[in-house]
């Protein structure tokens, strides 16, 4: 199957699984021959949405608009090269490079929320990251790990997040795999894109 | 007492020896002279403290003394005070600048308030402030920030404070005070309430407002208010915005910079002295010298881009002391309207920009640099 | 040598397991002629006050005994003199290391080392507390001390800095001999204004060397100037955010620690003894339990726990008090 069809499959396989499930049987423009299939996707998405304004949370889009957040890795190369033609190993396709992006993003940008959010992080004197650190500035999580003589150890990045939330912002420490925490730390990492590691740094 | 066995202690105290006897051995008026100088040397060098003791490092040989200044004012700025019982530190810090400046001897002409007094513009926080503000000995004089004013568009900021935008004349100078934080409207269109728009405003890296602005009205009474005044007048203008462009995306900004700037080319020198960015901040663009306030509630990272020449940084403040990076200080004006900047950092050595070093280009009486710039 | 300058044995122990370290970080360990003893007075610089009489008999009563004079000419190869003197102090007082405490034990694996209240402590003493920040405790730096200079509010509780730095200054200016300076230091309040005396920084006004925590529980009366009896006086004086003064470190913030947090705290400081003193260990650890059970003349609940705040008092009590 050609890429595009296979792009077709897809979006008419997502049209007709979509109306299923939520039942727009009913109204709604039908897909006109000439549209593209990502045309087609679109119009049913912007019309579900539509439908159920309720559940359309464009969440990312907001904080994308308040807060500048830096693009994860452009990922276009591994479209390229010779050894994939035919296999399963190796072989990605433009769908990957948009799911990895999307993803990544997400976590990036639910870090970023909690980043601005005296609540969100638990703090309990409306204090919020970003009051020291305007986009994550002065963070500094290429530097880490580093010896923090004042905290007794070598700290990492979710030890120094840990610090800031149990004493300026004074909440409760954050299990270091915890939801929030996981996306602090993407968000901290993601604003310092392209800067080198320079572990140990202070 | 075999001097050739001599330890650190007896060497260091010889050398103390050295350095007080050279003073011994003047007249009184050469002694003064000497220390004059010597002081106007730690001066030029950045190490003078506020008036009310200075401890002189005795510098062998003065550079260029930069002469008394006419008169001293303080400020404090940028205190961002919620409810004591939410957060006490702010309201701690803000205790703390004004015990600073009451102990001030002798005591400074007038205290000046750079704005954001309150960190939300609530009612409360304001009467906070305004409460510990009035156990000031000198007499204040206020301006407004962006934080005061979002809430309720000025509506408790005047009740309390008066009009934002005003002038006055003080020994020979003129100062201005300007709303400088004008934004055009961006939350009638996304419906948001008040609070909302607020806390919009609040976030610095919040791109959804807009650029800050002194805005037409205000630069048609400003161009009226110095309209008076000789082009050799010595001039003060305060604003919360910095009124050049530094870094837009945290509003270290005003967007109708040039146009104010034209307004005020025409003065031999003109002093701009701006809240907002929470640190040791300093410029100059043609006739304009700018220096920025510390805040007393925390101090602000250096912008990635757009920083001017002249700023030699503070240190980069230490995260395990809450008041490091933060402070208040001193202005000293000098007859022509230049005027030493004086940076009270709670906990270190204070900084001085004296006027020597903007109106030099940099050249001269150079402030310390930082071990640990931003990066 | 003691006999000649009175010292005691447990004078001695004081200076090794109290401020060791010389406040002035210029003069090296090996010279020991600038110490502090508990009341926070230097001893060499008494000599001088005195007119250097003291190492004039030192060196009279010491130079005068056989012995001695073929000791040193041995050690150092020269005549008995008062430098070498100091030296001498110096090399036994470095033989007089402790640190073989329970929690240097529990630091190095044995987890039982020291009780669940020192544990409490210890993870108090890194958290909530805030003691690390200053009292830097690791294995590459086990001494409990960031060898820097803080003001914490200790001297301000006695002396007014204001007018005591102004004095200061105006003094140095009409007499800087280096005589009055030392007098300054010792026989005036000045020495208060700690480390400033030495360095005139402004920043260093009524700082004084972070004292280290080996052996703290066998040491009192604590702080550089003994004014604290118990180390639950301590921990008040520290919950408390210690005491408001224009040059009070920003580290020091009321820490909101309950009674239990401050047994905990006072616990864990009491693993920081040497096993050989632990029988003196729980002697003090009773009487000092004791004591403060009695009196804790430091402790401000109010400021604790932030329902007042330091400076309001000192920045509404000065309208209208002139000065």
């Amino acid at each position: 199957m050609s890429p595009s069809a296979k792009v077709l499959a897809v979006a008419v396989t997502c049209a007709i699984v979509a109306g299923l499930v939520f039942g727009c049987a009913e109204e709604g423009t039908r897909p006109s021959a000439a549209q593209t299939p990502e045309a087609i996707v679109a119009d049913h998405m912007a019309q579900w949405k539509a439908r159920n304004p309720d559940r359309a949370n464009p969440w990312v889009e907001e904080e994308k608009q308040r807060h500048k957040i830096q693009p994860s890795a452009d990922n276009a190369d591994v479209l390229k090269g010779e050894q994939a033609a035919g296999q399963t190993y190796g072989n990605y396709t433009q769908r990957d490079v948009l799911v990895w992006a999307r993803e990544t993003e997400k976590l990036v940008v639910e870090g970023s929320r909690i980043f601005h959010n005296a609540g969100r992080l638990g703090g309990t004197v409306g204090v919020s990251c970003d009051m020291c650190h305007p986009d994550a500035a002065n963070t500094h999580p290429e530097t880490y790990p580093k010896f923090q003589p004042q905290m007794g150890r070598v700290a990492l990045l979710r030890d120094m997040i840990n610090w800031c939330i149990q004493h300026p912002v004074r909440g409760k420490a954050l299990a270091p795999d915890s939801p929030e925490m996981r996306a602090l730390e993407a968000y901290i990492v993601a604003q310092r894109k392209g800067e080198k590691l320079d572990y140990g740094k202070h | 007492m075999s001097s050739r066995h001599k330890s650190v202690e007896t060497r260091y105290l010889e050398e103390r020896q050295r350095v007080f006897g050279s003073l011994k051995n003047l007249d009184r008026r050469s002694f003064l002279k000497v220390s004059a100088a010597a002081l106007a040397a730690a001066a030029a060098n950045g190490l003078v403290p506020p008036a009310s003791f200075m401890p002189v490092s005795v510098a062998h040989g003065a550079p260029e003394a930069t002469d008394a200044p006419a008169f001293r004012f303080a400020y404090i700025s940028d205190s961002h005070l919620y409810a004591k019982d939410l957060n006490d530190r702010f309201a701690r810090a803000l205790m703390r600048a004004v015990d600073d400046v009451n102990n001030l001897a002798p005591q400074p002409d007038f205290v000046f308030y750079g704005g954001d007094l309150a960190q939300l513009g609530q009612s409360h926080e304001l009467d906070l402030g305004a409460q510990i503000l009035k156990n000031l000995k000198a007499p204040l004089k206020i301006m407004v920030g962006e934080h005061d004013w979002y809430l309720d568009m000025g509506a408790k900021w005047r009740s309390l404070f008066g009009e934002p935008t005003y002038s006055w004349d003080h020994k020979g100078v003129h100062f201005v005070v300007l709303m400088s934080v004008v934004e055009k409207d961006f939350w009638t269109a996304r419906g948001l309430t008040p609070m909302q728009r607020m806390q919009t405003v609040a976030g610095l890296d919040n791109g959804v407002q807009s650029s800050f602005m002194v805005g037409p009205e205000q630069r048609a009474w400003l161009e009226k208010d110095l309209a008076k005044l000789p082009n050799n007048a010595p001039l003060i203008v305060f604003s919360h915005s910095p009124l050049y462009k530094l870094y837009k995306n945290w509003n270290f900004w005003t967007d109708d910079a040039d146009e104010v700037q034209a307004i005020l080319k025409r003065f031999d020198r003109v002093v701009v002295i701006h809240g907002h960015t929470h640190q040791l901040l300093t410029n100059r663009i043609g006739n304009i010298h700018f220096h920025g306030l510390l805040s007393t509630a925390w101090p602000w990272p250096y912008a990635p881009q757009g920083m001017p020449e002249l700023t030699i940084q503070m240190s980069r403040p230490d995260p395990f002391n809450p008041n490091d990076g933060c402070g208040d200080g001193e202005v000293h004006v000098h007859a022509d309207g230049l005027v030493d900047k004086i940076y009270n950092l709670w906990n270190r050595n204070p900084i001085t920009v004296a006027k020597g070093y903007t109106e030099s280009g940099g050249k001269k009486c150079v402030p310390p640099k930082p071990n640990r710039p931003g990066y | 040598m003691r006999v000649a300058l009175g010292l005691s044995a447990s004078f001695l122990l004081t200076f090794v397991t109290a401020p060791a370290l010389a406040a002035d970080p210029s003069v090296s360990a090996g010279d020991v002629t600038v110490r502090y003893d508990s009341a926070g007075r230097s001893l060499t610089v008494l000599h001088r006050e005195a007119g250097a009489i003291l190492d004039r008999i030192a060196v009279k009563a010491i130079g005068g005994d056989a012995e001695y004079q073929k000791a040193f000419q041995e050690a150092y190869g020269r005549p008995v003199n008062y430098e070498d003197i100091g030296r001498a102090i110096g090399a036994f007082e470095r033989t007089l290391v402790f640190i073989d405490s329970p929690f240097r034990r529990f630091l190095e694996g044995d987890t039982k080392a020291i009780s669940a209240e020192a544990h409490a402590g210890w993870d108090l003493f890194n958290g909530k507390a805030r003691c690390v920040t200053c009292h830097q405790m690791n294995l590459s730096n086990p001494l409990g001390t960031d060898n820097r200079f803080h003001n914490v509010g200790v001297s301000a509780r006695h002396q007014d800095f204001e007018s005591l730095a102004v004095r200061a200054l105006k003094a140095f200016k009409e007499d800087p001999s280096e005589k009055k300076l030392d007098e300054l230091a010792l026989s005036t309040p000045m020495s208060e204004l700690g480390r400033f005396m030495v360095t005139k920084n402004r920043s260093d006004i009524g700082a004084f060397r972070t004292l280290m925590l080996l052996n703290v529980g066998i040491s009192p009366p604590y702080m550089h100037d003994g004014s604290l009896p118990t180390l639950w006086d301590v921990m008040d004086h520290y919950n408390k955010g210690g005491e408001a003064n224009p040059f009070l470190d920003g580290g020091m913030e009321p820490l909101a620690l309950s009674e239990r947090e401050i047994d905990q705290m006072v616990a864990f400081l009491f693993s920081l003894t040497d096993v050989r003193f632990a029988a003196e260990n729980e002697r003090q650890f009773a009487a000092q339990k004791a004591a403060a059970a009695k009196s804790r003349a430091f402790r401000d609940e109010n400021m604790a726990f932030r329902r007042k705040l330091a400076f309001e008092d000192r920045s509404e009590g000065a309208k209208g008090s002139g000065k």
